[in-house]
């Protein structure tokens, strides 16, 4: 049996004492693509934070457990789970804008990023950078690279992020509503950019969003969520084609209908 | 290491604000009584030399001692607390009252008369703190009175500051224009729905600059510009026994354990204030 | 940018003007008249006759714009007046005395930031436990503290008691300058290290350091490459309104050690009533002030990218 990429295990996460996911299981295996759909509050955001570790203070796993290849994310100590982000899980934000520092360069912040887990050069760094932003058939990486986050646009940014993220070539990629600010045409950009990592890299990648038709295009599997519940969960074509739960078939429907009108 | 925050602790947060602002509270009401009712708790009589006690330490039947006209330091420090205390309020209070009519005014007409409210306002910030305090109180020839007055000059921007923006904030809400639809005449508006709503900054800067004021009155009192012998204020006090700090250190010991008290008290009670007024976790 | 600065130079003109005006009506309008007080201080006896005269020469008896106008004249050419008490002109005597106030005034500011700046940080990152509790109860102390009444319990335990440090004077070379510079330091910083605090609390809650966490970088480096770099703005801006009341707490520590600088000078023109001095040092301490907070305001501008970028457009 192949060793799970990511393991989720009956999660329970409150915030400030108050549950806010009640018992959360999903399993997904090396290169898959897994999408989490549903509405603000739903606990979506918080379940992939709680996979990094990064729910904060107030935040914390009070049943089950997560492993990534077997290691447990919940019982981690600071110092490991800090050599695992980067390495082997990334991130990618709604706003990277706000993810970065606003008054420092995108490449000063790349590098400090990369050289807390590997000993390399600027210029080593500038190369990769480079040849991931090719990747998504950028042609002005060096003018990016220079600038601050303020100055590019919405989409050039999410770019960004996602080069900052696949950088250190993570085996899992959570993207946490990255194509939620973005215009239409740019969107399908970004996702396209994604799934090509994977294609590249053989990366998994957890993508939460509201949108079902971003998780009809890319995922493999699909997870619904509904006030911090699992609705439902399976193979993606089973649940947008042959949806069980009413909640499910509202969310489908609700699309169809805007497509459609 | 699961850190919760859980319901029960947040309440006992909440309860724990509720002792703080009844003791401080109480502390600093207690503290203006004494200030009220000084006359009468004086175990001396704070104005009678008796150059034979002169310079006594601290003990027996003098609890703080006698400075060097034979005074009773005690019974001069509760009275001094008269002078000092009930300037500061005043002050205070004269402060948030023209501070803050002028913030309304400013915020909720605006235009020419807000810019220019705003200059003026400008002018008095551009004074570095007690420099034009000091210059006003000794144009004015010193007297407590004066120097309340002068620093009255250069603290009222910060209330108009403050109520002219709480004031921009609210003056487009909802409940601002459905009381303009109804009719509501200007200064029933004001005092019904303005005052209220932005009284909160404005009380917690204004309790907690009670503190400060009767550091600022003393200061200038130290310096000559405020009350004048034989009043007693503790601020003047220190300056009289300034000379005597190595042989008789407690002649400015007790008036200046006494400021640092009352300032303390009333700092607690401003931030306990703050505390409940204005939360930001 | 170039035309921000100009902006900002071209408002400093209403200011400046406002700062002269209200100090010369202050002075100019006194409960005493200015004949008299001449009278008190030389100690000369006058007939009305002379007085008259005196007050026709110096220009007394016509309406008060116009001896505003003349006035504001002579002070920009340098013609502040005589010290009714010295008689020597008031514009040299300050500057004479002005570096001693800004050496201490220098000496006070850094030990204020090397006292604030890590206790400050110190404080929010340790937020809520004893070191945070610790600080703030220090700062509090210090906050309800008058700086007269430290000064005299330094004084009375380096100077008379341990006898370490001079009690007054600047002439013993640099160990005069510490007691008067811990105690403005001590009241700057009380309320500059929950100023710090404030600002470092608020950086550290915001989206970016979850950012660099999520990225695996290490928490001291983002705070003392991100976190830092970003309070760092602010702080400096804060610093610059504090220098206000640095500035007018000289008057009563350098009168209290001696400290031979215009705040003493101040202090001691308003025992005499000599408010030609009183008028200068109110002025000039104004317009320092006011050049600081410009000075700022520019640096700010110039040091923030997104201000000094923006505005050319991205």
């Amino acid at each position: 049996m192949s060793e799970l990429l990511l393991d989720i295990q009956h999660v329970e996460i409150c915030y400030n004492g108050r549950p806010v996911v009640h018992d959360v299981s999903l399993q997904m295996e090396p290169g898959e693509i897994l999408g989490i759909v549903g509405e603000s509050g739903s606990g979506k955001s918080t379940l992939i934070k709680a996979a990094m570790g990064l729910l904060g203070d107030s935040g914390a796993v009070t049943k089950g457990d997560i492993y990534y290849k077997g290691q447990n994310v919940v019982d981690a100590d600071s110092h490991a789970l800090r050599n695992m982000r980067g390495p082997a899980m990334g991130m990618i934000f709604q706003n990277t804008e706000s993810s970065l520092c606003p008054i420092r360069k995108i490449e000063d912040q790349l590098y400090e990023s990369v050289i807390q887990h590997e000993k390399v050069t600027r210029n080593e760094v500038r190369e990769r950078a480079l040849e991931l932003f090719a990747h998504m058939r950028l042609t002005d990486g060096r003018r990016i690279l220079n600038s601050y986050p303020f100055e590019l646009s919405g989409g050039m940014n999410q770019r960004v992020g996602i080069m900052m993220a696949m950088i250190l070539k993570p085996d899992l990629l959570f993207a946490d509503e990255p194509t939620s600010a973005l215009d239409v045409t740019v969107q399908a950009q970004v996702v396209k950019e994604m799934m090509k990592m994977r294609e590249l890299y053989g990366t998994g990648i957890v993508i939460v969003t509201h949108n079902i038709g971003v998780v009809e295009y890319m995922a493999d599997k699909a997870a619904v969520m509904h006030e911090g519940n699992l609705v439902e969960y399976g193979r993606k074509e089973e649940i947008i084609l042959h949806p069980q739960k009413d909640y499910t078939k509202r969310l489908i429907g609700a699309v169809m209908r805007i497509n459609r009108g | 290491m699961d850190e919760k925050i859980t319901v029960r602790a947040q309440k006992i947060v909440k309860n724990r604000t509720k002792f703080k602002m009844i003791v401080f509270g109480g502390l600093a009401v207690l503290v203006i009584l004494i200030a009220s009712l000084a006359p009468y708790l004086t175990p001396y009589d704070p104005y009678e030399q008796d150059l034979s006690i002169a310079l006594q330490p601290p003990g027996g039947s003098h609890l703080l001692g006698t400075d060097r006209y034979g005074r009773d330091m005690l019974s001069r420090v509760i009275i001094g607390s008269q002078t000092t205390i009930f300037s500061a309020l005043l002050l205070v209070a004269v402060i948030t009252c023209v501070g803050g009519a002028v913030g309304i005014i400013c915020g909720y007409y605006g235009g020419k008369l807000d810019s220019f409210l705003m200059r003026v306002s400008d002018i008095f910030l551009a004074f570095p703190g007690m420099v034009f305090a000091i210059a006003v109180a000794s144009v004015m020839n010193g007297g407590v009175m004066n120097a309340a007055v002068a620093l009255a000059c250069i603290s009222w921007p910060k209330y108009a500051r403050i109520t002219r923006s709480q004031v921009m904030m609210i003056k487009h809400m909802p409940y601002m224009e459905a009381a303009k639809l109804s009719g509501s005449g200007t200064f029933k508006m004001i005092g019904k729905h303005v005052v209220p709503n932005i009284a909160g900054p404005v009380v917690v800067t204004a309790v907690l600059d009670i503190g400060t004021m009767i550091m600022e009155i003393a200061g200038l009192s130290f310096l000559g510009l405020g009350a004048a012998p034989p009043t007693a204020e503790w601020g003047s006090m220190m300056s009289s026994g300034r000379s005597m700090l190595q042989t008789s250190p407690w002649v400015i010991l007790a008036p200046g354990c006494a400021i640092f008290l009352t300032v303390v008290i009333f700092n607690l009670a401003g931030d306990t204030v703050r505390d409940v007024l204005d939360p930001r976790e | 940018m170039k035309n921000y600065i100009a902006k900002r130079f071209l408002l400093l003109i209403p200011i400046l003007l406002g700062i002269t005006l209200l100090s010369f009506l202050l002075t100019n309008s006194g409960a005493s008249d200015v004949i008299s007080l001449m009278e008190a201080n030389t100690g000369r006896v006058m007939s009305e006759a002379e007085k008259s005269r005196l007050r026709a020469d110096l220009g007394l008896d016509k309406p008060i714009v116009q001896q505003y106008v003349v006035w504001l004249g002579k002070v920009l050419t340098g013609d502040m007046g005589k010290s009714f008490v010295s008689g020597k002109p008031v514009f040299s005597t300050f500057l004479s005395k002005l570096p001693a106030t800004v050496y201490l005034t220098i000496t006070s500011i850094l030990l204020t930031v090397v006292i604030s700046i890590p206790l400050g940080i110190l404080s929010a990152v340790r937020r809520n436990k004893i070191a945070d509790y610790l600080i703030r109860f220090l700062s509090f102390i210090g906050n309800s503290l008058p700086n007269f009444f430290v000064s005299l319990l330094l004084i009375y335990f380096f100077s008379l008691k341990l006898n370490l440090l001079p009690v007054m004077g600047n002439s013993a070379g640099w160990k005069s300058v510490i007691l008067p510079t811990m105690t403005l330091a001590l009241s700057m910083a009380s309320k500059y290290t929950r100023q710090v605090r404030a600002v470092v609390l608020e950086e550290l809650g915001k989206d970016y350091v979850q950012g660099a966490q999520a990225r695996g970088v290490g928490e001291k480096r983002i705070l003392y490459f991100s976190v830092l770099k970003s309070s760092m703005l602010t702080l400096v801006t804060l610093l610059a309104l504090s220098i206000g009341s640095l500035l007018g707490g000289t008057a009563i520590v350098e009168s209290i050690f001696m400290w031979d600088g215009v705040g003493k000078m101040a202090v001691d023109a308003i025992t005499m009533r000599d408010y030609p001095v009183i008028q200068a040092y109110v002025i000039w301490m104004a317009v320092i002030y006011v050049c600081v907070n410009l000075v700022t305001d520019i640096l700010y501008h110039y040091l923030d990218p997104r201000i000094r970028l923006g505005q050319e457009g991205a």
